[in-house]
């Protein structure tokens, strides 16, 4: 048996896992009509085969009506989920391994114009920033029907065949009767730490009543709030103490900080260019003191720092979440003595930021995850072998190239410089998008590891890639930024990729007029910030940088606000004049009527790339397909079949930014959802 | 002001090399090359010199085989302003006789300053710019950590055994770079696609008025071995099992 300490086995009462790594609760937003149907299956059991210990499900799954979901949870209040749940942990327990899940009432962290349109309920009628909703202060009928609500979930999840399941008290109802901030109730559930912590002593004693004794019931909380006047850490350790000498909660899942803003959440869950593991002493100390099965989960997204925690005793069970999301496969790639592949979580958080967008959860770079009924994690091989030329190394160029080295093809990538990488290494000049790189690196091992021949420092001309005799052509060559937007004085203005790279030094009173909203145009204005420059964002949009996400922003906002950065919304740069060394912007809005001239000496337009496909449309005439995609052989997942010209010597296909300005899933995507079929 | 900087063309830093079967050398079929970092260390300290007013004209030279065009490349992305392609085709050319060929485009170009990396990480001679300096008679400052220019002296910060030294230089001069001079820029792609366009001269040794007998290999390669692999670890599990395998087994105390 193997002594690494991440596959020794754990004994959690009756239950035995069989290793240490174990997926936190995250509810990637894929039920259908709040049940978990094939989609959600298919998610968790791909991990399952991958081999996790154990996969705490859902994810804020709603025990009340009045706890509306905030992204697309379960709604276990609904007698109908129990078969779903019952499908659900057949097809994990099917994998080996266990399966729990998370229950909650939301409290505040709502909204009321949802659902039933009940209203938001909590301890007190503070408002949580983040959803907005001003709350209905709690009744005692309130508590009786909620405790109940708590009660009848628990027992839903047993019959449907749950090993377990964890309380959420973090930012969530529970726990708003236990923050002095968000409880002004009186007695008997307000006031004293002892009245505040009654409500979730009334729940565990109504779920004990209902699941018995030996069903595994644990709390995800957090042990200091790290706030003002909230939660303070002993007070996190004295409920800790209780919660164990109760005698109700069987593992403690240890959470610090808080959640209710941006961020505090990203405090909480840290995202790329922020320390990795910084709770974990932390959820060690909890251990310590309580002697309790503790698990924790917060940025440790590689196996070494997994292997330390469990090994320094800090924790019994690791999380690694969305590690997880982006390689399903962790646990087996251990087994297999197969770490170095394992493809790296760059902590870009595109998982967590598109849910509170109400979208889906799915990974910056790994296209198949949450689409495991359509996209393959592990390629299958083609059954006949061809010549694949791809033109381009970014991230659309290097997926398409590795998927074709695992379909078995001969592949030659041609790339312009010197090095891969293309608009990622560019992002990854930033020291907090440093991560950013692992996508990249991970992919030319894999490259290296399938065969796939590389040519850098080659700008490729169309006769370049006649001459490898290609039956495949992929166009991946991304594109230059487009800074040609404005009705007059186009070449007074440079792009972001000037600033970020370099070519162009910032300038002392810069404008960033910024309608693609991206990273580029923050990076940028964060780089001339940083040099003492006086620095204005500006954006036609009624909010700045909309596809930087909540989480995301967080880094970026504590330095441009603490270098005073004025942000503009709602004005649209219309023309640059030169008038000596100072640039006059005329600015106007789209709400009409506007008409000013500011002045500054710097301006940076930020509006994606314009497509760099010259080669394209010179192979174009030659191929078979005339650069034609099927749609539906796309969508089906059908190898691509188009003839529109039978002389054509090869099938030619554009993806990525080589196509239009997207982004890295999309290059990503594109590049696997072609390749895997041809 | 006129700078030369001489760029070359290596195995990428990042590969791992293998030694051929015949132990004749190291097997370079498909792997990856890039600029020597020396010399990219070196381009880069031009072109700052250039952005700082200091430089009107960085001229690139290389080596080598058709193929460092993309070395040339490389640096023109930078910020060099042409290249010249010194062609030895498939020539194996030492250090001295690359000393002998810059020799020679040095006094063609008339550059005040010419930089090169102290050392090319496939042969590690570090050669090339000592004898240059001594072939031009020019003064030298190698393994440069710092190079600051005025018109008519360049002060070179050595980086030397146990320490820096200082040295100034009358102009004209070699210097010749150590790791930590500057750190290299990004080369993004529309400076990449700018240096498409900028001219590069091709040359050959006989061009250059060099005869075969100057150039030609004065070395002969006897061996080329690979490193001994390395042993796998151990764990201990005291101090005393450490210090008792140091002393015992390794021998190191
Ligand atoms: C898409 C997504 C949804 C999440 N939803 C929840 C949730 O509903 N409840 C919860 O306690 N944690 C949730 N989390 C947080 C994770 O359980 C975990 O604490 C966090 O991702 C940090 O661990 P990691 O760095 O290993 O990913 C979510 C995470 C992700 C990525």
């Amino acid at each position: 048996m193997s002594n690494d300490p991440l596959l020794q086995p754990y004994q959690l009462k009756h239950l035995t896992l069989r290793n240490r790594i174990i997926m936190t609760s995250h509810e990637p937003a894929y039920p259908e009509e709040g049940m978990p149907k094939g989609r959600y299956i298919a998610y968790h059991a791909e991990r399952a085969k991958g081999g996790v210990a154990m996969t705490m499900t859902a994810g804020s799954a709603a025990v009340s009506k009045d706890s509306p979901p905030v992204f697309n949870n379960l709604l276990v209040y609904k007698d109908e989920v129990v078969p779903y749940i019952k499908d659900l942990t057949d097809a994990v327990h099917e994998h080996g391994a266990a399966i729990m899940i998370q229950l909650t009432h939301l409290g505040r962290r709502t909204r009321w114009d949802k659902a039933h349109w009940l209203p938001v309920v909590s301890p007190s009628h503070n408002r949580e920033a983040a959803h907005r909703a001003f709350p209905k202060k709690l009744e005692d009928w309130d508590i009786e029907r909620i405790i109940k609500d708590y009660a009848d979930a628990a027992e839903r999840m047993q019959a449907g065949g749950m090993d377990g399941i964890e309380l959420q008290a973090y930012g969530h109802l529970m726990d708003q009767f236990w923050s002095p901030l968000t409880n002004d109730l009186d007695g008997p559930y307000g006031g004293s730490l002892d009245n505040r912590l009654q409500f979730a002593f009334d729940v565990l004693s109504a779920i004990r009543q209902r699941v018995g004794n030996e069903f595994i019931v644990g709390m995800r909380y957090t042990g200091d709030e790290m706030m003002d006047r909230g939660l303070s850490p002993e007070e996190g350790f004295e409920i800790s103490r209780r919660l164990t000498e109760s005698g109700m909660v069987d593992f403690l899942n240890v959470v610090r900080g808080h959640i209710d803003t941006d961020p505090g959440l990203t405090d909480v869950i840290p995202i790329q260019g922020m320390a990795n593991s910084p709770h974990l002493d932390f959820a060690g100390d909890i251990r310590a003191a309580t002697g309790m099965p503790v698990f924790h989960a917060a940025k440790i997204p590689d196996v070494a720092t997994a292997r330390h925690a469990v090994a320094s005793g800090k924790v019994d069970l690791v999380g690694m979440t969305r590690a997880h999301l982006t390689d399903p496969h962790i646990v087996r790639k251990i087994i297999e003595k197969r770490e170095e592949q394992i493809r790296p979580c760059v902590g870009a958080n595109y998982c967590l930021d598109r849910i509170y967008q109400g979208g889906e959860a799915l990974c910056l770079h790994n296209a198949a995850s949450g689409r495991e009924q359509t996209m393959p994690h592990d390629i299958p091989k083609a059954t006949t072998k061809k010549k694949f030329v791809i033109v381009g190394a970014g991230p659309a160029g290097l997926e398409a190239a590795r998927v074709a080295g695992e379909r078995g093809h001969e592949v030659v990538v041609l790339e312009a410089a010197n090095v891969p990488g293309g608009q990622v290494r560019l992002t990854a000049q930033s020291e907090r998008r440093k991560e950013m790189i692992s996508i990249i690196d991970w992919r030319m091992a894999e490259c290296e590891r399938l065969g796939v021949q590389f040519k850098f420092n080659t700008w490729a001309e169309a006769d370049d890639v006649e001459a490898e005799n290609p039956d495949v052509v992929i166009i991946a060559t991304g594109g230059l930024p487009h800074t040609d937007v404005l009705s007059r004085g186009n070449e007074h203005v440079i792009s972001t990729w000037d600033i970020i790279s370099g070519d162009v030094k910032p300038g002392k009173n810069v404008l960033v007029f910024d309608d693609a909203g991206d990273h580029a145009g923050l990076q940028a204005a964060e780089i001339i910030a940083k040099t003492g420059a006086k620095v204005e964002i500006m954006t036609p949009d009624r909010a700045f940088a909309p596809e930087v996400m909540a989480m995301n922003l967080v880094p970026y906002m504590r330095t441009l606000q603490a270098l005073d950065t004025t942000f503009t919304v709602t004005y649209r740069l219309d023309a640059v004049e030169k008038d000596g060394a100072t640039l006059k912007a005329h600015i106007g809005s789209d709400y009409g009527g506007i008409n000013q001239v500011r002045e500054y000496d710097q301006i940076i337009v930020n509006h994606g790339v314009i497509p760099l496909d010259d080669i394209y449309f010179e192979l174009k005439p030659h191929s078979i397909n005339l650069g034609e995609m099927s749609h539906d052989q796309l969508i089906n997942g059908s190898a691509q079949s188009v003839v529109r010209n039978p002389d054509g010597r090869y099938q030619l296909f554009r993806i990525g930014d080589a196509v239009a300005t997207r982004n890295t899933h999309a290059a990503i995507y594109d590049a696997l959802r072609l390749v895997k079929d041809l | 002001m006129k700078v030369l900087v001489a760029v070359k063309r290596v195995v990428d830093y990042n590969v791992k090399v293998r030694v051929k079967n015949d132990g004749s050398g190291v097997d370079l079929t498909n792997v990856k090359m890039s600029i020597n970092p020396f010399d990219e260390i070196a381009v880069e300290e031009a072109v700052r010199l250039k952005e700082a007013g200091k430089v009107d004209e960085v001229v690139l030279v290389s080596i080598g085989s058709a193929k460092s065009e993309e070395t040339l490349r490389t640096g023109l992305a930078m910020g060099a302003d042409r290249g010249i392609l010194v062609n030895t085709d498939d020539l194996a050319v030492e250090p001295l006789a690359v000393a002998k060929i810059l020799q020679k485009v040095t006094e063609k170009e008339q550059p005040s300053l010419v930089i090169l990396g102290k050392q090319a990480i496939d042969d590690d001679c570090n050669q090339t710019g000592q004898m240059l300096s001594a072939l031009m008679n020019w003064p030298q400052g190698t393994f440069a950590s710092e190079v600051a220019l005025d018109d008519t002296q360049v002060t070179v910060t050595r980086e030397v055994d146990g320490g820096l030294q200082t040295v100034k230089l009358s102009l004209p001069a070699v210097v010749t770079t150590d790791l930590r001079l500057n750190e290299p820029r990004f080369a993004s792609l529309p400076n990449i696609m700018k240096a498409k366009k900028k001219p590069v001269d091709k040359l050959t040794p006989a061009e250059l008025g060099l005869g075969e007998g100057d150039i030609k290999p004065r070395l002969e390669i006897v061996q080329t071995q690979e490193p001994a692999k390395r042993q796998a670890g151990i764990k201990v599990v005291t101090v005393a099992e450490l210090v008792d395998k140091l002393k015992n087994e390794a021998g190191v105390l």
